[in-house]
């Protein structure tokens, strides 16, 4: 299924229930229902704010697909470089690292490892630096990537010339 | 609009009850409605997440800029997050250590002015 979201923040709503009901439906352990429901969420409402900050009034791109995992991929619609895959695949899960583990280390970066290399994540550990943000559209972005890493156990951020592609996916039991 | 907010005085504390689903569409509901509270002179603030039946970065990053403007007017804002849900959400940003977090409304508000203004 493919939805395609005028870059509305109301619309983000939607997005998270469809992705809810599907998840429900192909199989996907009760416990994690949650964390896609945020995870959706966090990815469109971080395409539907790139969008609205940059005048861009084509649709983001929600694609849900349910296999043998259920995923679901966000693509938005503003042109970055390349994704830099500066390390190589390392075999650990985005689960596995804490972005904000790295206490009194300003602007740690946590790398966001997935298939076809890694996309360095700057994250924020320094609490003033937090606190500045203050009502700023621009600050949310580094927290919804922030709980996306902390969510999704295999997620992949791809920057491209065309827009950025956020995967996601779990497992489904069958 | 898919939130709530009903905020009322208890204990010397302006309680903000916050229910529904706190997200890019409504965050900014939820910060207009503490601005006023701040601008209208509020300064203990406690935002009570307890019916909230979802919330995201966009509405952290409204609680972030709200604990920021309140400690600018020398004031204080804590929040009452008694769901795992959001408590591991706030565990998962590292926000758990930027905010007082209570488990109740009456340990939240329990004390007053404690640490500020002269009394």
């Amino acid at each position: 299924m493919t939805l395609r979201l005028a870059p509305r923040p109301a619309h983000v709503r939607t997005a998270r229930l469809v992705a809810s009901a599907m998840a429900r439906r192909s199989g996907v352990d009760e416990a994690v229902l949650d964390d896609i429901r945020l995870a959706v969420g966090e990815a469109c409402a971080r395409a539907v704010m790139l969008h609205e900050r940059h005048g861009i009034t084509q649709p983001v791109t929600v694609e849900l697909a349910d296999d043998d995992w259920f995923s679901v991929t966000v693509t938005d619609c503003l042109p970055q470089g390349a994704g830099a895959a500066a390390e190589p695949d390392r075999p650990r899960s985005v689960g596995d690292h804490d972005p904000w583990a790295d206490a009194g280390d300003a602007g740690a970066a946590a790398a966001v490892v997935g298939h076809g290399g890694v996309e360095a994540l700057v994250v924020p550990t320094d609490v003033d630096e937090i606190l500045h943000a203050a009502f700023d559209w621009a600050e949310p972005e580094r927290l919804g990537l922030a709980v996306l890493a902390g969510v999704v156990e295999d997620l992949t951020v791809e920057h491209g010339e065309q827009g950025t592609r956020v995967h996601m996916s779990w497992p489904t039991r069958s | 609009m898919d939130i709530t907010l009903n905020s009322h005085d208890e204990s010397g504390h302006t309680v903000l009850e916050v229910a529904g689903e706190v997200d890019v569409y409504t965050a900014p509901t939820l910060r207009d409605r503490i601005t006023d509270l701040l601008d209208g002179g509020q300064r203990r603030l406690v935002v009570d997440l307890t019916s909230v039946e979802f919330i995201d970065s966009t509405g952290l990053g409204v609680l972030v800029g709200a604990l920021n403007r309140a400690k600018e007017l020398g004031g204080t804002l804590a929040l009452v997050c008694p769901q795992e849900r959001v408590l591991k959400l706030l565990r998962i940003t590292g926000l758990d250590d930027v905010f007082a977090v209570y488990g109740s409304v009456e340990e939240a508000t329990r004390g007053t002015g404690a640490g500020s203004g002269a009394g």
